[in-house]
């Protein structure tokens, strides 16, 4: 049908042979009646020997035409793997743009995120996030996160009520820190900002003092974490109450840990013993009730001279045993040091496990009291911050973030994505088309009904992952012994065989049909999942699919007959 | 998705691939050796044809 020379020629090849076999039978039937009647022998011998020139001619010539099929298969088939690929590519250029769509749906989030996070507008978002790219370089990336430093620099604005009085690189060194010693953001940030206001520390001498504090607690057999917890809620009120620095105030809150209190216990013991005469008089109290004879005159003057973990051990001491006191022996011991009896029940029994390792612990806080920098950087390069997991995941999104901050420009993304757009519905027509459009680029007749099938297949393919697709308008007009379409271009008989595949706009409008687009993206990723590379996945579901309908020559489609032509004896010419 | 939706796009699969294998056999018809092939075969077959109406 319709101008193929190629297919042409080879039915005009077919019908000689055809009217060779018939006059070929011809003469060899000429030649059995003259055989019959017995006479002329003559002619006989000459008839014989043309049939037999006849056959050996036409045997050399039924060996070419066989050469001819065999050859013809082998190129379609090289032409269907061929077409199958530019099908597939089409598709996987379809889910690079997909892909590519999505980075910019990434980097837009990437800078709104921080805009909301830190209640910027999105330019100022912007060289937030170019100034964080700049400092998650190298071996950082696998350590914080963008979200995570944001997350501190909220921290630190709540503390220090201004966004200017730290950079984005001390952020991320404190987001670093927070990671590697476990604590909190929020806690990072309120225990530097106490360095930095009560001991006017450099942001990096803050950073390093809080590593050597680490250093102290793992030598005393703290928890860390715990300790800065009680400075980062107490310390405030402890330093306006002590007088002391950040350094002391650290120290304090490991021994206290270790004895088994808390910071807050310290502050309140030496509230109750700085109120000398109430002190003494509860003092009194205590001893006459329990019997005991306590003296907190030295745990008030170590409370003087600033040593308030040594003022609660020498409290311990001198209460005594505190298991058996009684109702009234609880009440007054509470009283007398300003906190209740489990604590002390508690402090006396890790006293007397007691196993200390002293020197270790001597090396540690002369360490934190002389702010040993340089010890600080190598203990905390030997802490991991985080897993083998966080840290694949965290570079990964950092180098993400990282391209997506040096192309934050929103006009020339908006462009971008138009433009994805049109180049996406253009790659959506052309996995349909492609193939298509390489046979012929011409007029869509000389395409034939294979071509027409394709877009039929897909439209219905399509259509049928639509909603509500029970609308049989469109469909198939079976052959009933041969067609003509007429048109233009004048009329054009089809194959006797030929069915026609009917629809609305089937090929589309153009490249830059967004509805066909949709239809063809849909049918593409079916046709991408159901495929491996080679093809060999859709040919196996699609042999099932035959199998099956060779098993139901009607089929039915919501109510709707879809025509015996689905019988496979019966498929178009053009498509078989 | 319903059977008959699964059904059809299973269709639309089947065609597909069918008009696959159309156009590919018609692309292998216009490629120049088979071309060269057939013509050559089509001005044998018609050498014979010739000979055959002159036999009698």
């Amino acid at each position: 049908m319709g101008k193929n020379s190629g297919a042409e020629e080879l039915r005009n090849l077919k019908d000689s042979k055809d009217l060779l076999d018939i006059k070929y039978q011809q003469q060899r039937d000429i030649l059995d009646t003259y055989v019959k009647q017995g006479t002329n022998l003559a002619e006989i011998e000459k008839r014989t020997k043309r049939i037999v020139n006849l056959t050996n001619a036409r045997s050399k010539m039924q060996t070419d035409v066989l050469k001819l099929e065999q050859g013809i298969t082998k190129e379609a088939a090289a032409q269907e793997k061929s077409i199958s690929k530019q099908l597939i590519s089409g598709g996987a250029l379809l889910a690079v743009t997909e892909k590519m769509k999505s980075a910019i749906v990434s980097i837009s989030k990437t800078q709104r995120d921080t805009a909301n996070t830190m209640a910027v507008t999105l330019n100022k978002a912007q060289s937030i996030n170019k100034a964080i790219a700049k400092e998650l370089k190298d071996g950082l990336v696998v350590d914080t996160t963008r979200a995570q430093i944001l997350d501190t620099m909220n921290e630190m604005d709540n503390v220090l009520r201004s966004s200017t009085a730290y950079t984005e690189k001390q952020a991320t060194a404190l987001s670093i820190t927070a990671n590697k010693l476990n604590i909190s953001r929020s806690e990072a940030a309120k225990l530097t900002s106490l360095m930095q206001t009560v001991d006017g520390a450099s942001a990096e001498s803050a950073k390093a003092t809080l590593v050597l504090a680490k250093n102290l607690a793992d030598a005393n057999d703290v928890k860390f974490g715990k300790a800065m917890k009680d400075i980062a809620s107490s310390g405030q009120a402890f330093a306006n109450f002590s007088g002391q620095g950040m350094k002391n105030m650290i120290r304090t809150a490991i021994e206290t840990r270790k004895m088994g209190f808390e910071l807050n216990d310290a502050m309140n013991i030496a509230n109750k013993l700085l109120d000398v005469e109430g002190s003494i008089e509860s003092q009194m109290k205590f001893n006459v009730i329990t019997g005991k004879n306590a003296n907190f005159d030295k745990a008030r003057a170590l409370v003087l001279e600033g040593k308030h973990a040594e003022a609660l051990a020498e409290v311990t001491a001198q209460v005594g045993d505190v298991n058996n006191l009684g109702v009234i022996g609880n009440k007054v011991l509470a009283e007398a040091v300003g906190m209740d009896v489990t604590k002390l029940q508690t402090a006396q029994a890790i006293a007397a496990a007691g196993n200390d390792n002293v020197a270790l612990q001597e090396a540690a806080n002369e360490a934190l009291e002389s702010g040993n920098e340089q010890l600080a950087t190598a203990l905390q390069a030997k802490i991991d911050g985080t897993t083998a997991d966080e840290a694949n995941e965290n570079a990964q999104t950092n180098i993400q973030e990282s391209l997506a901050a040096q192309l934050q420009d929103q006009k020339a993304l908006k462009l971008v994505m138009a433009g994805m757009q049109v180049i996406q519905i253009a790659l959506a027509a052309a996995a349909g088309a492609k193939a298509i459009a390489e046979i012929a680029s011409a007029s869509a007749l000389t395409l034939g009904v294979g071509a027409l099938a394709i877009v039929g297949g897909i439209t219905v393919a399509a259509s049928a992952m639509k909603l509500a697709t029970s609308s049989m308008k469109d469909g198939v007009i079976g052959s009933d012994g041969g067609m003509v379409v007429s048109g233009p271009k004048g009329s054009i008989q089809l194959d006797k065989d030929d069915s026609i595949i009917a629809g609305t706009n089937l090929g589309g409008s153009g490249g830059g049909n967004p509805v066909m687009g949709a239809k063809l993206d849909k049918i593409n990723d079916s046709i991408l999942a159901g495929a491996n590379l080679g093809g060999a996945g859709m040919g196996e579901k699609l042999d099932k699919i035959i199998y099956l309908l060779s098993q139901q020559r009607v089929l039915n489609v919501s109510g709707t007959q879809l025509s015996e032509v689905m019988a496979l004896e019966r498929i178009p010419v053009g498509m078989g | 998705m319903n059977l008959n939706k699964i059904v059809v796009a299973m269709l639309g699969l089947f065609f597909a691939k069918k008009g696959i294998k159309s156009i590919a056999k018609k692309k292998a018809l216009r490629d120049p050796k088979i071309l060269d092939q057939i013509r050559k075969i089509q001005a044998n077959l018609d050498a014979l044809n010739s000979a055959l109406d002159k036999m009698d």
